[in-house]
């Protein structure tokens, strides 16, 4: 979730729609996936911030590239994604209590992690992110992008901090 | 970022931002706002810093401050070497796919 600042009714022709109930903020919902390298290999905005994730995923076309990928391939998800041949997510509720589904669950976890790695290491180094953007509705996306490929360029150039972390 | 990252970075936006400061001076009777000035705006206001300081520092005026980082992220926009890459072919898939095996604390 991309927070906002809360949009004038002349920039969008449904405020409400922006609203999340979960963070009780305006806010955009972002779509985005990693690679083994905490570089971002696919970001956009998807939705305003009221939509569910199910939705907002299905509109990009992250969802085409990852049902695209060759067999045995796969990628991870949020377990508020549905599982299907090539995005894996967690087992949930009852499943869990099956401990191999919760060792599948563990494993799966360490790998995921590295979505939220890559958020942490933008957010830190590009701290505009910490606060509610304040510009135009519509120029939002294009400070997004703008921000996840300087990241990206940031770690193709070589940043000790990751390197530090591959050495060790 | 490093001044060597710093350059590069330079050099792939450079051709997209020029202006030329005959042009500059024609419309306006002052010089270009130099593209190194351009950059700094865009890195500082992205690394969370206020426009009212990073305006002064650069002596530009609010609405160019604006004009100037928009244009910088056109141009990164546009650039091809800083464009995603999302794993397609077999190789990026394999040393995706070891990698994050690596990952897993008991992996073989």
């Amino acid at each position: 979730m991309l927070q906002i600042k809360l949009p004038a009714s002349s920039e969008t022709g449904n405020v409400k729609e922006y609203f999340s109930g979960h963070y009780q903020t305006y806010e955009i919902n972002v779509q985005a996936a990693c690679d083994h390298k905490f570089r971002f290999a696919y970001a956009d905005l998807a939705a305003p911030g009221g939509a569910n994730d199910i939705a907002a995923f299905k509109k990009t076309q992250l969802s085409q590239m990852i049902q695209k990928l060759s067999q045995r391939r796969f990628a991870i998800g949020h377990d508020a994604y549905v599982c299907s041949k090539t995005l894996l997510t967690l087992f949930s509720c009852v499943e869990k209590d099956d401990p191999s589904k919760d060792a599948f669950n563990f494993y799966l976890c360490q790998m995921r992690i590295c979505i939220e790695q890559t958020f942490g290491i933008m957010t830190g180094k590009l701290r505009i992110l910490r606060q509610p953007f304040q510009i135009h509705l519509k120029n939002v996306g294009k400070v997004l992008m703008c921000i996840t490929r300087l990241h990206n360029f940031c770690i193709n150039e070589g940043n000790a901090y990751l390197n530090s972390i591959e050495d060790n | 970022m490093e001044y060597s990252t710093f350059i590069k970075f330079c050099d792939i936006i450079s051709p997209k931002i020029l202006v030329t400061d005959e042009m500059s001076r024609r419309r306006t009777g002052k010089d270009a706002v130099t593209i190194e000035n351009m950059r700094h705006c865009l890195l500082r206001w992205l690394v969370g810093g206020s426009y009212l300081d990073i305006r002064l520092s650069s002596g530009i005026s609010p609405a160019n401050f604006y004009a100037c980082i928009y244009k910088c992220m056109d141009a990164i926009l546009e650039s091809e070497a800083m464009a995603y890459k999302f794993p397609s072919t077999a190789k990026e898939l394999d040393e995706a796919t070891q990698v994050f095996e690596s990952f897993s604390s008991q992996a073989e």
